[in-house]
């Protein structure tokens, strides 16, 4: 039978899968359809206190994937968090793991995208039996560890070339690790880039005997160790490679038992009780602070905010990082083409703040972009109604690359962009006409500055955004 | 603010620093009064300044790079200062500094960050006085061994309070009660401060316990006392390494916190905010002794003392709902248990209207479901249903808002204190004219 399947609450494993509304109510229930490569299945808003065991193996090119579907676009059109928890109560961890490879090994291509795991006994997504290879795991958080040796959130075991991808996820508020990279290995191919971790009692990323292992635009903060190789790397060994990423008020930033077997660069070290244990400086790595933004506060009002952007000070966000950076962050958001201009650390510095003085409506503000960088806004959608969007948008003198833009997005829809085509310093509209899809129900409008001029005057601003 | 300063401020005054970064250290010269303290206030939504709002930042630093400066503030024996909404940071030594015994200073809805020695460091040398209070600030990795806050002297009762507060990466301690006894802590998290989560040596004889209560602690190490008996902690989730000298509270546990994590979505941006707790997380709705009014973020807790979560609030209790609906085919906001949501809507100083529909179930008891319009710098508006359970009743309220700042927050509120049945309260087609 083929994909895709479905998973949900509400569902019967006794379903066939193939539509929501036969949706199975397990991730277990569709891993024993069974799944074959190139299959993917939808797993709509929930919780799902089970332990999946992956028992089937992807191919090259086609792997089996397993998303959740935290918009509802695929699944219950409603969307939220999709929750994978080894507890039974939310207090205990019930369970040893929330996903687990079989024992007969070889489960090889295997991608899971959009969960959120948290409370198993110990690692809550365990790939070791049998030496999985080319895992990808992307847009995950992992929390609430075990406080045990292998309470971790990733816990990675492979003797040979493994080739993981471990991509925009999020590990925090745990009393253990958060990636653990284990088997004694000359060079594992793993890539771990845009993640963020935060509060992790040991490490946050460790590396036992684990060569080969590329760690870019990463944010560390208050972690027992950020990145460490516990036990040396084999003869021959491809070192781990850490660079673009941020340690902030860690026990120990970068730490290794060898000298030479953790090689770093370009990485912003500053408040850790010890920066570096046998490693060496990289020679454009600095001691700049992260300066991360603060949420405003002000009593009563709980005002938006996302951990890890950068403030407009920190001097990380225009330095140009190493030829390894993302072209993504933490979020989603396209980095600058200008190597300058992209932030070290997970999350790209969005350089957006309210202006009074440059502004097409007398006694009004626009919203002033200072460099390149993504200024997004939700907007409701109703049903497919036709929607047509303008904004005002004015570049100064200096500003170089493609001129500003909007781009209306909606999660599985092409982006619909319009780019200024008009002079500089003047007031130019922007339309677009868009037809929405159902669902998910709102549309992402962003306004968009792509300067890559470095002197001068280069600012975009944005005003009068009209929506009908 | 130094010019401020130098007016000078007088008891009662109040200072607004409008949006923007501050590069100098201020020694405050003055102490208020009982009553009327000098107020500094970071006025982060500019509706006391600039009308556009923003960061205010107080730094160290002259170039984000160097610690150029040792404090952003300093004080000798100055009373009843207070500061709110201020970024803080960068200094080479304690963020703020008072050397000799200032009284009845309130520090609010402050970010504290990279100070070299301590974030704040207050002397409390009278005895017997009511003493500082700090309440919804963040602070983030006090550099090398020392404190987020350090209270230091060496005074039987100082009745410090400090609630509401974030403490990330400490390489020391989170809190220091170091001679300060009476010194009260509640509804903080407490993540990574190595050494220990709150500290307690020093106490003179014929003091009062320092207590710890409604905060929730991981990694790192817990509570340490230097003589059993400095320290009291009760209603704590403790997730840290044990610490020392602090007898177990009968009513703290060791649940893991479960705090809500971002939605991830590729290139979606989706709204997150770190640390609230999820719905079903243990710490969510524990019975506590005493607790703060308000969250870090500034979002009042539930009535019922059942319903408060330890640390942040757990406001999040907001799902979307298909099934109880006011409209066909739409989908409504539930509150599935008390808890408020906010809503940023933009306006302009004209007669505005705003409605919304409320939909309760049977079992709902308590303060029936509200709508409340803030606006910063304004007095809430509030309209109470008063329609039956299990209707769609209408909250409605048309005025003039102020002309900056230029939105207000619309807040659905349930106030339910039912335990059992069914007490979930829908909200559908909000409307703005």
């Amino acid at each position: 039978m083929p994909g895709p399947y479905y998973v949900g609450p509400g569902g019967n494993d006794a379903n066939a899968g193939t539509s929501w509304a036969a949706r199975k109510l397990t991730l277990n229930g569709a891993e024993n359809i069974p799944v074959v490569a190139g299959d993917t299945v939808y797993v709509g808003p929930g919780v799902y206190r089970e332990m999946l065991t992956c028992d089937v193996a992807g191919a090259a090119g086609s792997p089996i994937s397993y998303i959740g579907d935290v918009t509802g676009r695929r699944t219950d059109g409603v969307g939220g968090v999709v929750r994978v928890t080894g507890s039974n109560d939310d207090i205990a961890f019930t369970r040893a793991h929330c996903v687990e490879c079989a024992a007969a090994g070889g489960k090889h291509y295997r991608l899971f995208q959009g969960f959120s795991f948290d409370r198993s006994q110990f690692a809550e997504l365990e790939a070791q039996f049998g030496d999985p290879t080319n895992w990808i795991i992307r847009d995950c958080t992992f929390t609430a560890m075990a406080g045990q040796a292998a309470g971790h959130g990733v816990y990675i075991v492979s003797a040979a070339a493994s080739g993981h991808l471990i991509e925009r996820c999020v590990f925090g508020s745990a009393y253990n690790g958060g990636i653990y990279l284990g088997g004694s290995h000359i060079n594992s191919g793993d890539v771990i880039r845009n993640c963020l971790f935060v509060g992790l009692t040991l490490s946050a990323i460790g590396s036992a005997s684990h060569g080969g292992v590329s760690i870019t635009n990463c944010t560390f903060v208050a972690c027992g160790d950020g990145v460490r190789v516990s036990l040396a790397l084999p003869v021959n060994f491809i070192a781990v490679i850490v660079e673009n990423s941020l340690f902030w008020s860690c026990q120990y930033g970068l730490r290794s038992t060898t000298l030479t077997h953790l090689v770093e660069n370009y990485n912003a070290l500053f408040g850790n009780s010890t920066n570096r244990t046998n490693v060496a400086v990289g020679a454009q790595s600095n001691a700049y602070p992260a300066l991360l933004a603060p949420p405003l506060q002000s009593p009563g009002y709980a005002m938006p905010w996302h951990l890890g952007d950068l403030s407009q000070w920190s001097l990380l966000r225009q330095i140009t990082g190493s030829a390894n950076a993302a072209v993504d962050d933490l979020y989603g958001r396209t980095r600058p083409v200008t190597a300058a201009k992209k932030s070290w650390g997970a999350v790209q510095w969005q350089p957006v703040s309210r202006d009074a003085v440059t502004v097409h409506t007398v006694g009004g503000a626009s919203v002033k972009l200072a460099d390149a960088g993504r200024h997004a806004i939700w907007v409701p959608t109703s049903g497919i109604l036709p929607m047509t969007f303008s904004v005002y948008v004015y570049r100064e003198a200096n500003y170089a690359g493609t001129n500003p833009s909007l781009v209306v997005k909606q999660p599985g829809q092409a982006d619909q962009v319009v780019v200024d085509a008009g002079a500089a310093g003047g007031w130019n509209p922007l339309t677009l006409n868009v037809t929405p899809v159902a669902l998910p129900g709102y549309l992402v409008v962003e306004l968009v500055s792509e300067n890559t001029a470095v002197a001068g005057n280069y600012a975009a601003y944005f005003d009068d955004l009209v929506i009908t | 603010l130094t010019g401020a300063e130098d007016i000078p401020v007088a008891a009662g005054d109040t200072v607004y620093v409008g949006p923007g970064v501050y590069r100098e250290k201020l020694t405050v010269d003055v102490s208020g009064a009982a009553g009327t303290p000098i107020i500094y206030i970071g006025d982060v939504t500019g509706c006391y300044t600039d009308g556009i709002g923003g960061l205010v930042r107080w730094t160290g630093s002259a170039d984000d790079i160097a610690l150029t400066r040792d404090h952003c503030i300093e004080a000798t024996s100055k009373n009843y200062r207070s500061f709110r909404g201020f970024m803080l940071d960068m200094c080479s030594s304690h963020v703020l500094h008072i050397t000799t015994g200032a009284l009845f200073w309130t520090i609010q809805d402050c970010w504290v960050a990279c100070g070299l020695l301590d974030g704040l460091y207050l002397t409390c040398v009278a005895a017997d006085v009511p003493g500082h209070e700090i309440e919804r600030c963040w602070f983030w990795g006090a550099y090398n061994l020392n404190y987020g806050i350090r209270f230091s002297g060496a005074t039987q009762k100082t009745d410090n309070e400090v609630r509401n507060c974030v403490f990330m990466g400490d390489p020391y301690c989170g809190v220091g009660v170091l001679g300060a006894g009476g010194t009260d802590i509640s509804d903080c998290y407490f993540q990574m401060d190595t050494l220990y989560s709150v500290r307690a040596t020093s106490l003179p004889a014929g003091y009062t316990a320092a207590t710890a209560k409604n905060c929730v602690l991981v990694g790192g190490t817990s509570f340490y006392a230097a003589t059993l008996g400095f320290l009291l902690e009760d209603h704590n989730s403790i997730n840290s390494a044990a610490g020392l000298n602090v007898a177990a509270g009968a009513n703290s546990d060791t649940a893991m916190p479960l705090f809500e994590m971002p939605a991830l979505e590729p290139g979606y941006v989706l709204p997150w905010r770190p640390l609230g707790a999820t719905v079903g997380h243990a710490t969510s709705a524990v019975a506590r002794a005493l607790f703060g009014t308000m969250d870090i973020y500034g979002v009042t807790r539930t009535a019922t003392a059942a319903k408060n979560s330890r640390g942040p609030t757990a406001h999040r209790f907001i799902a979307r709902d298909v099934t109880t609906v006011r409209t066909v085919g739409g989908a409504s906001l539930k509150l599935p248990d008390c808890g408020r949501h906010q809503m940023w809507i933009p306006i302009t100083a004209v007669s505005t209207t705003i409605t919304v529909y409320v939909y309760r179930e049977a079992n709902y008891a308590g303060t029936n479901p509200q709508m409340i319009i803030k606006q910063p710098g304004q007095a809430d508006l509030t309209i109470t249903d008063a329609g039956p359970a299990g209707t769609w009743n209408a909250l409605t309220h048309t005025w003039v808002p102020a002309a900056v700042p230029t939105y207000v927050v619309v807040e659905l509120v349930s106030g339910n204190t039912a335990v059992a049945g069914n007490y979930a309260v829908y909200f559908d087609d909000l409307g703005v004219t």
